[in-house]
């Protein structure tokens, strides 16, 4: 499992946003412990300071929690917030783009959602907003 | 706690050398300190002073004591590993061990079992049957039994394949390191420990030429990959060293705030790789 | 220093000559000893004579046989000296020419314990093994001569038997042997020492200064002095700790050959003589300082 650290971000960071892919993928779950500094530390060559570092960022996004004698553990909802982040980020920044690109390019968007494959509608039921506004999940 | 290790001011002259010209430096608890430098540069020596190994002059410390006058008590905590070459050809596995258990207070044999368990070593090998990376093992193996609170490493993973150096590193993070005890390496294979490291120490002809903390080292440091109409008005920051890659020019500058930077193109904190070639060529400059 | 048995022990480890070569010297006796047992020819009728006609020899036997078993312990000895010498060049020297120096220095073990153990390996442990190789040697070659003597119809198991023979003859051996290994403990030392300085040709180093210093000495001031001190050093135990003068009042005669031998071990040695000369104390206090003075060296050379 070689991470192939780039080196435009310092390492805590980029391990940070690794543990947030792993939450959003569902590798991680809410309750979930992280695995162990040491092993980490180990199994990536990095210096455990840098280690919890990165954990400590999480910990203060509150997408993980410091459990006394036990380590640490993703936070209930962790999941639910990050998504709701992620979204909120696509559906400013992106989304506006897309429809941009797609109108200059002269396409219909209903027509591409129809012919695009079924695996899009993956997670919750998908919102057809057209704006950013999210209330539920 | 006071400093693991303790350098203030030491010197060390061969003949007409002078391997070591003032060199202070401390290495804290917890912590893993690289000593990085080309060769001849001293760092040999400072490891072989800091083990009691060579006379000096000035003030060093390890561990509270005089490493010359009183190497016996403090090879107690202290461990060494040196490139691989120093284990005698003649030693059988289960006799190492055995040695070290009867020599060593601070040995656990079980530990060292444990560990060459693990691996395909047999007790009854001597050390000359074994390829590099099995007396790696071994050597890891007799180390990790002993409670040490510093572990010096001189070049371990020199010669040894890809497979065994990774094991190396993370059998030292997994089963030794941890808040109280020290680890001091010096090592070629820069891009091996750059990640590992909690402090960086570059040597050059005997010479320390930069001490810093990795956290300083990223606030410190910046690298920029220069736009090409700004060369001048990068030029203007000035930066310790600069060099040309793939036509476009890239420079380092020390202590200069990374947003003046940014717009006039990419920066990035250096490698520790690339910030040691700017460090000793910019000083030769 | 409780690590003083482990210390030796890493010796023997590390040279098997130790073992081996007075492994050699027994199988050599013991070989030569079942050679003429099965195939040797005696001339019993002529012994058988002798033995009529010297009705004393039956009493001065014990002599001749403990003299017959010393004579076969002296190969032992003499290997364990050569093993010795080269052991000694090696002991400080070998270890900083591979480097394997800078693993047995990362160990908490005191320079003078390292030096220590190599005199203790050579002055204590090597003794030790050779007097004890050389005894497991003769009582068998004991054994088979007098195996194949009975076959000849010659029992001499009451001769070859005896406590008194086996101590005197293993007692005068063994007394050699402390008195020997006392005497050239400034010889150890001194190859210690050039052990521990030498960068490169040990050997070299160990023989070329003192010849130098005898040359140079006959040449200049035509003297012997160091000469004579390097011939008593490496002879001159012999004549204190023996007492040669006795010799003639109890030898044997057979045949007009006289064997200058005796089993009363009070005959043969003269401890008094020996632990009474100023040879052996001066030699063991430079010993001492040659001692120290390795262990120094050890201490203080920083070409690891």
């Amino acid at each position: 499992m070689d991470p192939n650290w780039n080196d435009s971000q310092p390492i805590y960071r980029q391990l940070r946003d690794r543990v947030v892919a792993m939450i959003l993928e569902g590798v991680l779950k809410d309750g979930d412990p992280l695995p162990s500094v040491r092993s980490v530390a180990a199994e990536y060559q990095l210096n455990p300071l840098t280690v919890l570092k990165g954990y400590q960022q999480l910990v203060d996004e509150q997408l993980v929690e410091k459990r006394r004698g036990r380590g640490m553990y993703v936070t209930e909802g962790a999941r639910r917030a990050l998504m709701k982040d992620e979204r909120q980020k696509f559906l400013e920044d992106e989304w506006p783009n897309v429809l941009a690109t797609i109108a200059r390019l002269g396409l219909n968007a209903e027509e591409l959602l129809a012919r695009a494959p079924a695996a899009s509608a993956s997670q919750s039921a998908p919102p057809k907003k057209e704006n950013g506004d999210e209330r539920n999940d | 706690m006071s400093a693991t290790i303790e350098v203030r001011g030491v010197s060390k002259a061969y003949a007409k050398v002078q391997a070591l010209d003032n060199v202070s430096f401390k290495a804290e608890p917890g912590h893993i300190v690289g000593l990085i430098g080309p060769n001849g540069a001293g760092k040999t020596t400072a490891l072989r002073a800091i083990l009691g190994l060579t006379s000096y002059e000035g003030d060093l410390k390890v561990l509270g004591l005089d490493p010359y006058t009183q190497r016996d008590r403090l090879m107690q905590d202290v461990c060494f590993i040196a490139d691989v070459a120093v284990l005698p050809g003649w030693l059988r596995v289960q006799q190492a061990v055995q040695f070290v258990a009867g020599v060593h207070p601070r040995f656990r044999p079980e530990r060292a079992e444990e560990f060459l368990s693990r691996t395909t070593i047999k007790r009854s090998s001597r050390v000359r049957e074994l390829s590099k990376g099995m007396i790696v093992q071994l050597n890891l193996a007799l180390v990790m039994a002993i409670d040490a609170r510093l572990l010096v490493l001189d070049e371990p993973t020199l010669g040894l394949d890809i497979l065994y150096r990774k094991q190396f590193y993370e059998t030292l993070l997994s089963d030794y390191f941890d808040s109280e005890r020290t680890i001091l390496i010096t090592t070629h294979q820069v891009e091996e420990v750059e990640h590992i490291l909690t402090d960086l120490l570059f040597i050059d002809r005997g010479r320390i030429v930069l001490n810093n903390s990795m956290e300083e080292v990223a606030e410190k440091f910046v690298q920029l990959t220069v736009n090409p109409d700004s060369v001048a008005a990068a030029r203007e920051h000035r930066p310790f060293y600069e060099r040309e890659v793939f036509g476009r020019t890239v420079m380092y500058f020390q202590g200069v705030a990374g947003d003046a930077l940014r717009k006039l193109g990419d920066t990035r904190t250096p490698s520790v790789a690339d910030l040691f070639v700017a460090t000793i060529r910019g000083a030769a400059a | 220093m409780s690590t003083m048995p482990l210390l030796v022990r890493r010796e023997f480890w590390e040279h098997r000559a130790f073992v081996i070569a007075p492994a050699i010297v027994a199988a050599f006796w013991l070989l030569l000893a079942l050679l003429l047992g099965i195939f040797g020819e005696f001339d019993v009728a002529d012994l058988r004579t002798v033995m009529q006609n010297h009705p004393d020899l039956e009493q001065r036997a014990p002599d001749a046989v403990a003299g017959l078993l010393v004579s076969l312990t002296i190969p032992f000895a003499i290997v364990m000296a050569v093993v010795a010498v080269f052991y000694l060049l090696d002991s400080l020297y070998a270890d900083r020419r591979d480097r394997s120096v800078l693993f047995w220095k990362s160990l908490p073990v005191s320079d003078q314990s390292t030096v220590l153990s190599k005199l203790a390996t050579v002055g204590l442990a090597l003794p030790a093994l050779t007097f004890a190789a050389a005894l497991a040697t003769t009582l068998l070659v004991a054994f088979i001569a007098c195996v194949r003597l009975s076959i000849e119809g010659i029992h001499i198991w009451h001769l070859l038997w005896n406590p008194a023979v086996w101590l005197a003859a293993h007692g005068i051996f063994l007394y050699a042997l402390v008195a020997a290994v006392l005497w050239y403990l400034p010889l150890f030392a001194y190859l210690l020492l050039v052990s521990a300085s030498a960068g490169r040709a040990v050997m070299l180093w160990a023989v070329l200064p003192p010849l130098g210093l005898m040359l140079v000495e006959k040449i200049i001031f035509r003297t012997d002095y160091v000469a004579d001190l390097i011939g008593n050093r490496i002879a001159g135990w012999i004549p204190l700790a023996f007492d040669t003068g006795h010799r003639s009042e109890h030898a044997v005669v057979i045949d007009g050959e006289r064997i200058p031998f005796s089993a009363h071990i009070g005959d043969v040695i003269d401890p008094a003589a020996y632990f009474g000369s100023a040879g052996l104390w001066l030699g063991l206090v430079a010993a001492a300082v040659l001692t120290y003075a390795a262990i120094m060296v050890r201490r203080h050379r920083s070409d690891v």
